[in-house]
C-alpha cells in the first residue's frame, strides 16, 4: 500500500517574488539522528504548549527482523508555496510573506481553526488560554513561522542551529549560491503528500515512503501509540476549544452519546470563561 | 508486518459536536425555508398555509447558530472581524461568503416572514426568492468549507456540496413536519394544518431521500476508486469507528427506513407513519453531520 | 593549530558575519546561533552567558540566553522580576558542540523555575523514608554533619557519587577529612578499567568524523551521546563512513545505521576475537601496527585467538559467519575504521574481557592513533589550588562501589554518607536492595544527600541539603571526548532560588563548622566564582590567551581552534580547512592476560526465559530530565518490547498486559510486539515509573494534581496530558558483578507471560531476601 507517489519528486521550489528572498528547507533524513533536538529547542524557544508543536517527530520501524530500519521524520509548517491554510483564512490572519514564510498575525487571528481544517500536514496547532508566559498569544491558531524573528537578523532558525545530525538546510532558494538551493539541485528531494496541490517548501532528502504515507500512518500506529493518543484526546481539552476529540475505542452507540454529551459539557462549561475573559 | 509508526505528534480534532450541531442546524433552517417559500415564490397554493410558521422557525433555528459559532471562535469578541470589514476580510476563504450568507440569509427572511404575514405578494415573493437563494448557500457554503480543503477525505469531492444541501433539505422538511403537528395541538382548528399536507411534504421528502441515496451511491463509487485513502475511509464509514453516524444514524435510520415507509402504499399517506419518516430523516441526518465532521479529523489525525 | 590570543578576540565577530569562508559559500549565509531575539519585545537581543551542560558524559559548552524584561511576569519561584534564563543553545566556536545542543540541553532551563526543586536544607522527621521532612537552616545542618563527621573514623565518612561534574572539589573535601572511601557509580567502570589496563587511558575516542568504517558494539550513541552522533553523521556526509551497529535490538542508532546486526547479548567479545583472527589468518592484518602498537607478535597474537573461528563465533552469538566475515574485511578495507564500544558491553559480566577483545580489532587493522581510528583521549588539566590536602594513606574500605548496599555495615561501618548527582536507589541494578540498605540506620547511620531536586534515593536522606542548579554554579569543566583538548567553564547565569547553595560554597561550610583549622586552611575562598578563577587560571597557556575571564566573556571554552562552518559544520580554519587533530599518540597496548572470552553470567537464559535487557531512553540525560515536561512529553512509556514471534509463541498479543518476572520478583507492563528485538531478548528503558524527583516524573504534576508543586507552570498545570509513566524495571535485575571490571551487569532472565488476576500496570513486587542472598553466592564462586 504504502508505495504510491512519493517516489517522485513532484515538486519544484518555488521563485516566488522576482528580488526577493524565498525561503526554504531541505532535510537531509540521511544525517537525521531522530534526536529531537529540533523538537525541543523549538519548543522552548517559544513556549509551545504541551499537547502541540510547531516541528516533531515521526518514526518508524520498519522491514522483519533481523532486517528492520528506522525511519525518521521531522515535521513541521511546509510553508506552502500554495497554502490552503491561507486560502481558508477569513481574516487575512495567516498569508504569504513575499519572503516565502507562512505567517500567523494573532491580533486578528478569532479562533475558528478554519486554517487547521485546512492544513494537509497537521502542521498547525491551537494555543490554549494557559501559556507558560502569560504574555503571549492565546486561544488563536499558531505554527512554524521559520523563525522570522531570528531570520531576518541573520541568524538561522534555532531547529537548524541545535540539530545534532546537521540535517537541516535553511536558506534563500532564489539564491543560486546558497547552500540550500544547491543542495537542492544536487540531490533528489521529495516533498510530503505532494498530490494536495500546496507545493510545499521543505524538501527532503531520502524520505521514505512508509513514514511518508498518511495511509500507512494511520493503519500501522502502534498499539501503544494509539492508546497514547486516546488518552491524549481524554486529556487534552485546550479549554473546549478542541470539542471534537473522539476516542475511536468508545464509537458504540453508547459510547457515541457519552463523548457527544461531554463534548458538550466542555464547550458549555468554558463558555461563561471564554465571554468573560474576552471583555478584558 | 510491513512496519509501524511509532512515535508521532498528535493532533486536536479542531471542530467537535458543536460544530456538527450548527451544520444540522443551518440545514434544517435552509430546508424548512424553502418549503415556507414553495406557497409564496413559487406559487404551489396549498403550501402557502405553512410558510409563516416555516419561515418562523427557519428564523428560530438560525438564531442558534451565530451563538454556537462565536462561542466556538477562540477569540468570541472578534467575531467583527468577520463582518465585512473591508481590510480584515478575505474573500477567498469560504468562511468569509459563509459570514455574509449567515448575516443577510435571516434578515431576508425576517423581512420575507413580515410580509407574508401581511400578505403583500409582490415583496413576500422578492424576498421569498432572495432569502431562498440566501438559504441555499448558506447551506452550500458549509460544504464548500470542506470540499476546499484537499486532505478531508472524502469530502474533498464536488459533490459535497449538493449532499449537504440535499440532507438540509430532507431535515429541514422532517423537522418541519414534526414541529407542525405539535403546533397542531396547539392552535385553533382553523389554523391547524392537515394531515394530508404533512404526507404531502412527505413525499417531497421521499423525493430529497431518493436524490441523497442516489449522491450517497455515487460518492460511494468515488471512494472504491482512489489513492487508498478513501478506501480507508469507506471502512471506517461503513464498518469501522464511524459505523454508527454513517452507517446506521445516516443510512440505515434516517435514508432507508424512511424510503421503505414512505413507498409503501398502505402507510405513506397515515399519519403516524409519516411523521415516524420525518423524526427518522431529521435525526440521521445529524448522524451525517457528525462523521462529516468528525470523520475529517479523526482520519488525518494520525498522520 | 591553535590560534593566537587576537585573533581568539576576532572570532567571534567573524562568525557571526560568517561571510566567504573558504570562497565556497560565496552567499550571505545565516550565522549559527551567536544571538538570540526576545520576540515578545520585537526581536530585542538578549543577554549571553557561556556557560556548560554537565548532562552528558561529555559535557557539553553552551550559550545561556537571559531576558532581563521588566515587563515580564515574575519568577513563579522566588517572585522576582528580573533576569531569566529563556535558552540555550550550543557554542558556535567550540569543537565539542559545533553549536548544537541536546533535547535536554535545550530545556534544562526550565528546571532552573521548577516548582519541585530543593529550596531549603531538610531535616528527616519520622522514619526513614516515611517522606516527612522539616526545613532548617544551613547552620543547623552543618552543625549535625560536623558532628558526625567527627564522632566517626576518618574512613568512616563516605561518599556516593555519580559522574563527577565538581572539578575535583568532592575530592578535596574527602582528602581534607583523610578519607578515600568513595563510592562511585559510573556504571562505565568495566569498559574504563578495561581501557586503563590496555594502554594507560580509561577512555578511547574513535575519531568519527574522519572514519570510513564505524563499527558500533552496543552504545546507542545517537541516543546517548549527542558528540558522537554529530561527529558519526559528519563522518557519515563528508566520507561516506559506513555505520555497523551490533545490538540485541535494533536500537535507534542500529535502526539508523547502515546495517544492523543482532547479537545475542554477552558475546559480542567472542565475534571481536573471531574477526581479528580471521583477519590474521587471512594475511589482511596489519602485523607491523600489531608490533608497533602492543606486547604481542602478530603470530603470538594468531595463537592465542586459534580456538576463535567465525563458525564457532556464528554458533555463540547467533550472527552468520559470512556476515561476521563480510565485516571483518571491510573493516579492515575500509582503510579507515574505528570501534564504539557502549554500555551494551559494559553491562554484563563480562564486560571487561570483552572491551579489551573488542580492542583487538582496531589494533590488528592498524587503526590506533590515525585519522579516523581510535585514538586516546586529549585533555588538558586543570590546575590545582595550593595548599593541596595530601592523599589519605589508607586503602579505601570500598572494594567494589557495586556491592555497597552488600557490604555496608557489613564489611565497612559507615558512619557518614554523602551522597551526590546518582540515584542508585532508582536506576542500580537490584535497587530495591539499595532502598533496603540505605533505609537501614545499623547500615548507614547517617545520610545527607545534596541535589537540585529529590529523588528515590534522597527520599531515604536524614538531611537533604539544596543546591544551584548547574545554570547557577560556577565550576570549572575540564573537556573531553573530542580530540582537539578543551576546557570550558560554568558560570552562574542567574542566582539560585531559595536558599540553594553552590557545592563548593556547601562544602566549604561543613568544613568550617567542624572548626578544625588545619582542615579549614584548605578551603580559604569567598565564593565560588574566585575558586574558579583560581582553579582555571592555574591552566598553562590560559593565561597568555587573555585568562579565564576572558574566556568567560568570549566563548566559554579554550582553545579556540577555528570557526564554525556555516555549511560543513566543522570547525574551520580561514582558509575554510577544516581543522585536524594531531595524531600519532605513543600507544602500546598489553594483552595480558589475554581477554578470552567467556560466557557472561547475567545473560544465560535456559528453556523458556528471555534476557531482559535495561537501557537508557531516548532524549533523556539520565534522570536529570526525567522531570522534564517537554523531554517527558517525547517520550515514550517504557513497555517491554518483545519480538513478534516471541510474543506469538508465548500467546502474547500487542498491548497485552504482561508480567515479566525474575528469580527476585515481578513487574506488569504491557507488551511492545516489534521487529526490531533478538527473539531471545525483551527490553524496557530505564526512566519509567518514577515515584520521587518531581511531579512531572512521577506523573502526580497537571490538571489532575491540583496542587503540585510543578503546576506553578500554567503549561504544566492545565496542559499536560499524559498519564502512562512507565514501570521501574531495575527491582527485578539480580545483581551480578563483572569480578575484573568491577561493575554490575544489568541484563537478567526472566519469564515472560499474560498478567495474572490482580495484576495492574505498573504493579511492581520484589523480594529483597533473594536480592541480598545473591551476594553470597556469586562471593563463594569467586572463592573458589
Ligand atoms: N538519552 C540518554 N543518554 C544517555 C543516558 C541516558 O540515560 N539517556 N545516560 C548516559 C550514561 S550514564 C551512559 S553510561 C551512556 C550509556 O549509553 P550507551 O552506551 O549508548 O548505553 P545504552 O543505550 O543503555 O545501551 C546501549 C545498547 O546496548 C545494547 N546491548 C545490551 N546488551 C548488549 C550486548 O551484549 N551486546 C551488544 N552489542 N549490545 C548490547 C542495548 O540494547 C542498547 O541498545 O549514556 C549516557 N547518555
Ligand atoms: N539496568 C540498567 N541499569 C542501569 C543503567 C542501564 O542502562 N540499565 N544505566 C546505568 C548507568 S550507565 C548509570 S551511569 C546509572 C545512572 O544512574 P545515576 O547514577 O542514578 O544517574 P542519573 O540517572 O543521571 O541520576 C542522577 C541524579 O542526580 C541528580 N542531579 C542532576 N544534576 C545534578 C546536579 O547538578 N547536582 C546534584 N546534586 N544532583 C544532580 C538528578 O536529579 C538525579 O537524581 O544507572 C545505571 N543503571
Ligand atoms: S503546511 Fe499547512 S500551515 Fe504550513 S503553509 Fe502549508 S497549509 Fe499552511
Ligand atoms: S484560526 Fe485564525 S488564522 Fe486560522 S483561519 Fe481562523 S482566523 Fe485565520
Ligand atoms: S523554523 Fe523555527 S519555528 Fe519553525 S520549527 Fe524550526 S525552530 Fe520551530
Ligand atoms: S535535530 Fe536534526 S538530527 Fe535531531 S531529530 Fe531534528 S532534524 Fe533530526
Ligand atoms: S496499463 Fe493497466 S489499465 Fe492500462 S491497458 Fe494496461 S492493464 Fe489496462
Ligand atoms: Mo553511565
Amino acid at each position: 500500500m504504502g508505495e504510491r507517489m512519493y517516489g517522485f519528486n513532484g515538486v519544484s521550489p518555488s521563485a516566488g517574488k522576482p528580488g526577493r528572498k524565498r525561503y526554504a528547507m531541505v532535510i537531509d533524513l540521511r544525517r537525521c539522528t531522530g534526536c529531537n533536538a529540533c523538537t525541543a529547542s523549538c519548543k522552548t524557544a517559544y513556549d509551545v504548549p504541551l499537547g502541540a508543536s510547531r516541528i516533531w517527530l515521526m518514526e518508524a520501524e520498519t522491514g522483519e527482523f533481523p532486517n528492520t530500519k528506522r525511519n525518521v521524520l521531522p515535521r513541521l509548517c511546509n510553508q506552502c508555496d500554495h497554502p490552503t491554510c491561507v486560502r481558508n483564512c477569513p481574516t487575512k490572519a495567516t498569508f504569504k510573506h513575499p519572503d516565502g514564510y507562512v505567517l500567523q498575525r494573532y491580533n486578528r487571528c478569532i479562533g475558528c481553526r478554519t486554517c487547521m481544517v485546512a492544513c494537509p500536514y497537521n502542521a498547525r496547532h491551537f494555543l490554549p488560554e494557559y501559556r507558560r508566559d502569560p504574555r503571549n498569544p492565546r486561544n488563536v491558531a499558531d505554527k512554524c513561522d521559520f523563525c522570522i524573528v531570528r531570520v531576518t537578523r541573520g541568524l538561522a532558525p534555532i531547529c537548524v542551529n541545535s540539530c545534532t545530525g546537521g540535517a537541516i538546510i535553511f536558506g534563500d532558494m532564489n539564491d543560486p549560491e546558497s547552500e540550500v538551493s544547491r543542495v537542492f539541485h544536487a540531490n533528489k528531494t521529495f516533498t510530503l503528500r505532494p498530490e494536495m496541490g500546496n507545493a510545499p517548501q521543505v524538501f527532503y532528502i531520502g524520505l521514505n515512503e512508509k513514514i511518508a504515507d498518511p495511509e500507512f500512518a494511520f493503519h500501522h500506529r502502534s498499539k501503544q501509540l494509539h492508546r497514547r493518543y486516546n488518552t491524549f484526546k481524554r486529556n487534552s481539552e485546550v479549554g473546549g476549544e478542541m470539542a471534537g476529540n473522539i476516542i475511536d475505542t468508545d464509537m458504540g452507540f453508547i459510547g457515541l452519546i457519552r463523548q457527544g454529551l461531554n463534548n458538550f459539557r466542555t464547550f458549555f462549561r468554558d463558555a461563561p470563561h471564554k465571554i468573560f475573559r474576552g471583555l478584558f | 508486518m510491513e512496519g509501524q509508526i511509532i512515535a508521532n505528534a498528535f493532533h486536536h480534532a479542531y471542530w467537535g459536536f458543536p460544530i456538527a450541531t450548527y451544520f444540522w442546524l443551518v440545514g434544517a433552517s435552509a430546508g424548512s425555508f424553502v418549503i415556507s417559500t414553495l406557497g409564496w415564490v413559487f406559487g404551489i397554493k396549498k403550501y402557502k398555509s405553512t410558510a409563516f410558521f416555516a419561515s418562523n422557525m427557519a428564523i428560530a433555528l438560525l438564531l442558534i447558530v451565530p451563538i454556537i459559532l462565536i462561542i466556538d471562535l477562540g477569540k468570541p469578541y472578534r467575531f467583527f472581524h468577520l463582518l465585512m470589514l473591508p481590510s480584515f476580510s478575505h474573500w477567498s476563504a469560504p468562511m468569509m461568503w459563509g459570514s455574509m450568507f449567515i448575516l443577510s440569509y435571516p434578515i431576508s427572511m425576517m423581512f420575507y416572514s413580515y410580509f407574508v404575514y401581511k400578505k403583500n405578494e409582490k415583496w413576500a415573493r422578492i424576498l421569498g426568492i432572495l432569502a431562498v437563494v440566501l438559504a441555499l448557500c448558506t447551506h452550500w457554503y458549509t460544504g464548500v468549507v470542506i470540499q476546499l480543503n484537499p486532505s478531508r477525505i472524502p469530502n474533498h469531492a464536488s459533490v459535497a456540496p449538493i449532499l449537504f444541501l440535499t440532507g438540509a433539505y430532507v431535515s429541514g422538511i422532517g423537522l418541519l413536519n414534526i414541529c407542525l403537528w405539535i403546533r397542531n395541538h396547539f392552535v385553533g382548528p382553523d389554523n391547524r394544518v392537515s394531515a394530508g399536507l404533512i404526507a404531502d411534504m412527505a413525499r417531497l421528502m421521499l423525493y430529497g431521500v431518493v436524490f441523497d441515496l442516489f449522491l450517497l451511491w455515487n460518492e460511494f463509487l468515488h471512494m472504491t476508486y482512489g489513492f487508498g485513502e478513501e478506501y480507508t475511509m469507506l471502512y471506517d464509514v461503513l464498518l469501522g469507528v464511524f459505523r454508527w453516524p454513517y452507517f446506521y444514524l445516516e443510512i440505515i435510520w434516517g435514508l432507508l427506513f424512511p424510503l421503505i415507509i414512505l413507498m409503501i402504499p398502505k402507510i405513506n399517506r397515515q399519519l403516524p407513519w409519516v411523521l415516524l419518516a420525518s423524526f427518522m430523516c431529521a435525526t440521521g441526518v445529524y448522524g451525517m453531520r457528525i462523521w462529516w465532521v468528525m470523520a475529517n479529523f479523526y482520519y488525518q489525525g494520525h498522520f | 593549530m591553535k590560534i593566537t590570543r587576537r585573533q581568539f578576540l576576532q572570532s567571534s565577530a567573524a562568525t557571526t558575519a560568517a561571510i566567504g569562508i573558504g570562497g565556497k559559500a560565496q552567499a550571505m549565509e545565516l550565522a549559527l546561533g551567536n544571538n538570540s531575539y526576545n520576540y515578545i519585545k520585537r526581536g530585542e537581543p538578549r543577554e549571553r552567558v557561556f556557560t556548560c551542560s554537565p548532562l552528558y558524559e561529555h559535557e557539553n559548552p553552551v550559550q545561556a540566553w537571559v531576558d532581563d524584561d521588566p515587563m515580564a511576569p515574575q519568577n513563579p519561584l522566588t517572585h522576582q522580576v528580573g533576569r531569566r534564563v529563556v535558552e540555550i543553545s550550543g557554542v558556535t566556536e567550540s569543537n565539542r558542540s559545533l553549536g548544537r545542543v541536546s533535547a535536554a540541553e535545550a530545556t534544562a532551563w526550565m528546571e532552573v523555575e521548577s516548582g519541585d526543586r530543593l529550596l531549603y536544607p531538610l531535616k528527616r522527621i519520622g522514619k526513614r523514608g516515611a517522606g516527612q521532612w522539616q526545613m532548617i537552616s544551613w547552620q543547623q545542618a552543618h552543625e549535625q554533619i560536623a558532628a558526625a563527621i567527627k564522632t566517626s573514623q576518618a574512613t568512616e565518612t563516605f561518599l556516593m557519587r555519580g559522574k563527577d561534574t565538581s572539578a575535583g572539589i568532592w575530592n578535596r573535601f574527602m582528602r581534607t577529612l583523610g578519607s578515600n572511601s568513595l563510592v562511585e557509580l559510573d556504571d562505565a567502570i568495566n569498559q574504563r578499567s578495561a581501557w586503563q589496563t590496555a594502554w594507560g587511558d580509561d577512555v578511547s575516542v574513535p575519531d568519527l568524523a574522519h572514519s570510513h568504517y564505524i563499527l558500533n558494539f552496543g552504545s546507542n550513541f545517537l541516543v546517548s551521546r549527542p558528540d558522537y552522533a554529530a561527529e558519526a553523521m559528519d563522518g557519515k556526509m563528508l566520507r561516506r563512513a559506513r555505520i555497523v551497529t551490533f545490538d540485541p535490538r535494533c536500537s535507534k542508532t542500529a535502526g539508523l545505521s547502515d546495517e544492523w546486526i543482532a547479537v545475542r547479548p554477552g558475546t559480542d567479545g567472542v565475534v571481536a576475537l573471531a574477526m581479528a583472527h580471521y583477519l590474521l589468518q587471512q594475511g589482511r592484518a596489519d602485523t607491523a601496527a600489531i608490533e608497533r602498537f602492543s606486547n604481542l607478535t602478530a603470530t603470538g597474537l594468531l595463537q592465542e585467538l586459534t580456538p576463535y573461528t567465525l563458525e564457532h563465533a556464528a554458533e555463540i552469538s547467533g550472527v552468520p559467519a559470512l556476515t561476521l566475515r563480510d565485516i571483518a574485511r571491510q573493516f579492515s578495507e575500509s582503510g579507515r575504521a574505528c570501534i564504539i564500544t557502549g554500555s551494551g558491553i559494559s553491562r554484563h559480566a563480562n564486560a571487561f574481557d570483552t572491551e579489551r577483545a573488542l580492542m583487538l580489532l582496531p589494533l590488528v587493522t592498524g587503526n590506533l592513533e590515525v585519522k579516523g581510528g581510535n585514538c586516546r583521549p586529549r585533555r588538558i588539566e586543570l590546575g590545582e589550588i595550593e595548599p593541596k590536602p595530601a592523599s589519605p594513606v589508607t586503602k579505601s574500605p570500598v572494594k567494589n562501589a557495586h556491592r555497597f548496599p552488600w557490604d555496608a555495615g557489613t564489611q565497612y561501618p559507615v558512619k557518614v554518607l554523602f551522597g551526590y548527582n546518582t540515584n542508585p536507589g532508582f536506576n542500580a541494578p537490584a535497587a530495591a536492595a539499595w532502598r533496603n540498605t540505605l533505609a537501614d540506620e545499623a547500615k548507614v547511620k547517617f545520610f545527607v544527600a545534596i541535589g537540585t531536586f529529590r529523588n528515590e534515593t534522597w527520599e531515604l536522606a536524614d538531611l537533604i541539603l539544596p543546591e544551584a542548579h548547574w545554570l547557577e554554579r560556577n565550576e570549572p569543566v575540564q573537556g573531553s571526548g573530542s580530540l582537539l583538548p578543551w576546557v570550558s567553564l560554568r558560570q552562574r547565569v542567574v542566582d539560585p532560588p531559595g536558599e540553594a547553595m553552590e557545592l563548593r560554597e556547601i562544602l566549604r561550610d561543613i568544613v568550617q563548622a567542624g572548626g578544625d583549622p588545619d582542615q579549614s586552611r584548605y578551603w580559604q575562598f569567598q565564593d565560588a566564582r574566585e575558586w574558579l578563577g583560581a582553579q582555571l587560571n592555574g591552566i598553562a597557556g590560559l593565561q597568555q590567551d587573555g585568562g579565564w575571564e576572558l574566556m568567560a566573556r568570549h566563548s566559554g571554552v579554550w582553545p579556540i581552534y577555528g570557526y564554525l562552518h556555516p555549511e560543513v559544520r566543522r570547525i574551520v580554519n580561514e582558509q575554510g580547512e577544516e581543522i585536524l587533530p594531531e595524531y600519532g599518540l605513543p600507544v602500546k597496548m598489553t594483552q595480558a592476560p589475554f581477554p578470552h572470552w567467556k560466557t557472561a553470567q547475567d545473560t544465560v537464559i535456559s528453556e523458556g526465559e528471555l534476557t531482559l535487557l535495561v537501557h537508557a531512553a531516548d532524549y533523556h540525560a539520565g534522570d536529570a530530565s526525567a522531570n522534564d515536561k517537554v523531554i517527558m512529553e517525547i517520550t515514550l512509556a517504557n513497555h517491554l518490547h518483545i519480538n513478534v514471534k516471541t510474543a506469538e509463541n508465548l500467546q502474547i498479543a500487542d498491548g497485552d498486559l504482561v508480567r515479566v518476572t525474575s528469580k527476585s520478583g515481578y513487574l506488569v507492563t504491557h507488551a511492545h510486539l516489534t521487529q526490531t528485538i533478538h527473539p531471545e531478548v525483551v527490553a524496557m528503558h530505564r526512566e519509567g515509573g518514577h515515584w520521587s524527583i518531581g511531579g512531572i516524573a512521577s506523573g502526580k504534576a497537571g490538571p489532575k494534581h491540583k496542587d503540585s508543586p510543578a503546576n506553578i507552570d500554567a503549561d504544566v498545570a492545565r496542559n499536560l496530558w499524559w498519564s502512562d509513566m512507565g514501570v521501574h524495571p531495575l527491582d527485578i535485575i539480580l545483581p551480578v558483578f563483572d569480578e575484573k571490571g568491577g561493575g554490575s551487569a544489568s541484563a537478567t532472565p526472566v519469564t515472560v507471560k499474560h498478567a495474572e488476576d490482580g495484576d495492574i500496570y505498573g504493579k511492581v513486587e520484589v523480594d529483597i531476601s533473594v536480592l541480598l542472598a545473591v551476594k553470597h553466592s556469586s562471593k563463594s564462586r569467586q572463592r573458589s
